[in-house]
């Protein structure tokens, strides 16, 4: 089952209640990908995290098929997002004394008994196609590149129908950054789940299908996600 | 915390415990029988000892002053002993008093308070291996308050 | 119900307490726990935090063992001057003070006291209901060693008839108690008075005695005594030897009241439990003695230390509290450490009481972890300190947990680990997206 997004009027406030963005309309066919971009500060990330469910303050309408996450209470948004989506850190946020499997498959241990196999056979086998051969050793004594595809496998063992990444490249070194970038979009294309990316890395968001630019707490053309072709040509020609 | 207190609360838990309130049960607790009651004129034991033998009982009394301390053991006494000149005559005495055998530690009482020591009823000549006290009449796994 | 309940043998009776304090708990933990895998995020957890765990743990264990060794130190306390105690069931003495007289005769504490003469020995002697009537003559001394003199009877009545080697025969032989540095074979000349002055040459009495037997270990500071024949003490002071002349070589009862030099004390002992309240209140009618049990001096004395106890047990308890108080606290910051790793588990779906789960378990650990520790140090303590009490009186303190330190550890437990929602609840305050960024 993939998940349309669908967002109209979409207003997010700070605790204090002063505006933090304004999205009119964002539109995202399944298992597309989208990359937000703009200068710190911008929105960007309060786009995602809203988009995840993580917010409170919202008004407006973030529509993932039928589901209106606007509406939903604290405790749903998070049964949602157990259910359909994976998120992916600039820090990682791994447990460091556990080890890669542990990690990958972190949502094996408060989810139901029967599901969790299922889950850690996904982070082993999601593990191994990233390309991390000791699967037990402690994180600890991986590297940056290393540790970010822990944190993909993990985002995908419990098969999201979205992926949500904050900035996934920016603690990474230039080599291991394009190496992570396309093993994400690939495996997001495999598996046919919707990625949305949040980055200031060009090279990222050249390899995603739609670029959103946010500038000032609202998309930089009024037109919003109507006009990302154009910000994507840009792209292409950096 | 006292002991007393915490039998208390102990026995209110295993009340609450079988999901049956405690007052129910107490108010259906049997009778406090009296010292003397328990004795015959001729000094050996009464009809009504000798019916309750082997029974759990209830008696009231006063704990004597300890023979012993720290241990598991004490003497109930019909009256509060203190040492008085004129009314104790060795004929009153072995009729006066019950020695009780304790589940736990003798936690004393001052003689002149009002106590009931409630325990298994045991009759016979018995001498205490440890104190080397023989008694005629004894309360046994006992327990007071 | 009542009779079930008073049937019951003290270790279960002690159980379903423990249990009474508990069940909340093992309830808490068990709503909170079920159907998650959340021990290996605790571990870790723990591993990460290590020394601050570590910390918390000792300083739980510190204040559990504090409480628990005092108590158990003060029983251990009781028990052990009690047991000393045992074999003195009625004392008569003339009068004066209860307490001193107890300290002299059953403490051999040296002091100042007054004799009881021939014919009230001889009135308690043959009384029917006295099953032993022994004159304690004590206030010489040998080196350290109280040196007193009573029968043969009372010898074996201290030793429940174990002496190794034999009784004495003669009037000039000694029976020595375990700790008294002499050994069967062995000659002394007991000094007039007992410590430091006492074994000066010129105080020493022209008397030789040579020890036939030895006492087994009683706990109690006649294990450093020298046993003699009354007699024998009577004789070195120039005293009639308590018997006519023409009997001048008997030892032991019966004395003749006429050649009583006195006794300082008396130890009476009767078969028939009421007898001996009988005794009691006879011996004390008359003007010339006073009769006290002195085990219930002994436990009038416990009753002050009793509530010396309760208001030290208050103090371990709030101190305990305090204690737990700073530690809730202090694992109150600690969320703080892991908020990022709490953050992360909501993003990736977590429900609510998982995370409470994981902060609840965590402090769980630590809190049961020093409790149980604590039990272990008051233990280690209590039994330093007893060993330090019986090397300095004599009196053989042996300090063992009992089911009070364990109800009190148990009712500390079950309250900190209730409290210990609180920093699981303060987790879920924490704000998210905030720990999420960098």
């Amino acid at each position: 089952m993939t998940l349309a997004l669908d967002v109209l009027a979409l207003k997010v406030s700070a605790d204090s209640g002063q505006p933090l963005l304004e999205i009119p309309h964002l539109a995202l066919a399944p298992g597309r990908s989208l990359g937000i971009r703009g200068p710190s500060g911008a929105g960007k990330s309060t786009l995602l995290y809203a988009l995840s469910g993580l917010l409170d303050r919202l008004e407006g309408h973030i529509g993932w098929g039928d589901t209106n996450l606007v509406e939903l209470s604290q405790r749903r948004r998070a049964a949602f997002r157990e259910r359909h989506v994976g998120m992916i850190f600039q820090d990682f946020l791994l447990f460091e004394e556990l080890d890669a499997l542990t990690n990958a498959g972190l949502s094996a241990l408060f989810r139901p008994r029967r599901e969790r196999a299922g889950i850690r056979a996904r982070a082993a086998e999601h593990l191994q196609r990233l390309g991390i051969q000791d699967a037990t050793r402690r994180v600890a004594s991986f590297s940056g590149g290393e540790r970010q595809r822990v944190a993909v496998a993990r985002a995908l063992a419990a098969n999201p129908d979205i992926l949500l990444a904050d900035e996934p490249t920016a603690s990474l070194h230039r080599s291991a950054a394009d190496a992570l970038s396309q093993d994400l979009v690939a495996l997001a294309r495999d598996a046919g789940t919707s990625l949305i990316v949040v980055s200031h890395d060009e090279r990222l968001l050249a390899c995603m299908d739609e670029v959103l630019t946010i500038a000032d707490g609202r998309p930089a053309d009024p037109a919003g996600a109507d006009n990302t072709d154009a910000d994507k040509r840009i792209v292409d020609h950096a | 915390m006292n002991r007393r207190t915490f039998l208390a609360s102990g026995l209110a838990t295993a009340g609450l415990l079988v999901g049956t309130p405690l007052v129910s049960r107490l108010a259906q607790a049997d009778t406090v029988i009296k010292l003397r009651d328990l004795y015959a004129r001729d000094r050996g034991v009464s009809d009504l000892a000798l019916s309750l033998e082997g029974k759990r009982i209830t008696v009231d009394g006063f704990m004597a002053p300890p023979l012993k301390a720290e241990s598991e053991f004490f003497v109930l006494t019909r009256i509060p002993m203190a040492v008085c000149p004129f009314c104790e005559t060795e004929a009153d005495w072995p009729d006066d008093i019950l020695a009780v055998y304790t589940k736990r530690t003798v936690d004393v009482v001052p003689f002149n308070i009002r106590l009931q020591a409630r325990g298994v009823l045991e009759l016979g000549s018995y001498r205490d291996p440890e104190t080397g006290f023989l008694s005629m009449v004894r309360l046994a796994d006992a327990s007071y308050s | 119900m009542r009779d079930f309940w008073d049937g019951l043998p003290i270790v279960a009776q002690e159980m379903l307490l423990l249990g009474a304090w508990l069940l909340p708990i093992l309830l808490i933990g068990a709503a909170l726990l079920y159907g998650f895998a959340a021990t290996r995020l605790i571990r870790a957890m723990l591993w990460r935090f290590r020394w601050a765990n570590l910390t918390f743990v000792v300083l739980i264990a510190v204040a559990v063992g504090m409480g628990s060794a005092l108590i158990a130190q003060e029983r251990g306390l009781r028990q052990g001057s009690a047991k000393a105690a045992d074999k003195f069931d009625l004392l008569v003495t003339p009068p004066g003070s209860e307490m001193t007289m107890m300290l002299a005769a059953v403490y051999l504490q040296p002091s100042d006291v007054g004799l009881l003469d021939g014919p009230t020995y001889q009135q308690i002697a043959r009384h029917e209901r006295v099953e032993i009537a022994a004159p304690l003559a004590f206030g010489d001394s040998y080196r350290q060693s109280p040196v007193v003199g009573t029968t043969a009877e009372f010898t074996r009545h201290l030793t429940d008839d174990s002496v190794e080697g034999r009784l004495w025969n003669t009037t000039y032989e000694a029976v020595v108690g375990a700790a008294a540095g002499l050994a069967i074979g062995d000659t002394f000349q007991p000094s007039h008075g007992v410590g430091e002055e006492a074994g000066l040459e010129a105080d020493s009495h022209d008397a030789h005695f040579e020890v036939v037997g030895r006492m087994p270990r009683t706990g109690s500071p006649w294990d450093r005594a020298i046993l003699v024949p009354v007699e024998a003490v009577w004789e070195v002071h120039g005293l009639a030897n308590g018997h006519a002349p023409e009997r001048r070589d008997q030892l032991g009862p019966p004395f003749d009241a006429d050649y009583f030099p006195g006794t300082p004390a008396i130890i009476v002992k009767a078969e028939e439990l009421w007898a001996n309240y009988a005794l009691r209140s006879e011996f004390s009618r008359n003007e010339n003695t006073m009769a006290f049990f002195p085990a219930t001096v002994l436990t009038d004395l416990y009753r002050v230390m009793g509530d010396v106890r309760q208001a030290m047990s208050i103090t371990t308890l709030v101190t305990q509290m305090l204690v737990a108080a700073s530690v809730l606290l202090a694992l109150l910051i600690l969320s703080r450490l892991f908020a990022r790793q709490m953050a992360l588990l909501r993003a990736l779906g977590a429900p609510n009481r998982f995370l409470m789960a994981v902060v609840w378990g965590y402090c769980a650990v630590l809190i049961l972890g020093g409790t149980l520790l604590g039990l272990g140090v008051g233990q280690g303590a209590a039994s330093v300190l007893s060993a330090v009490i019986t090397q300095r009186t004599d009196i053989l303190v042996e300090a063992r947990l009992g089911w009070q330190e364990i109800r009190l550890a148990a009712a500390f437990a079950g309250i900190t680990l209730a409290l210990a929602m609180l920093p699981a609840l303060a987790v879920l305050r924490q704000p998210t997206v905030t720990h999420l960024r960098s």
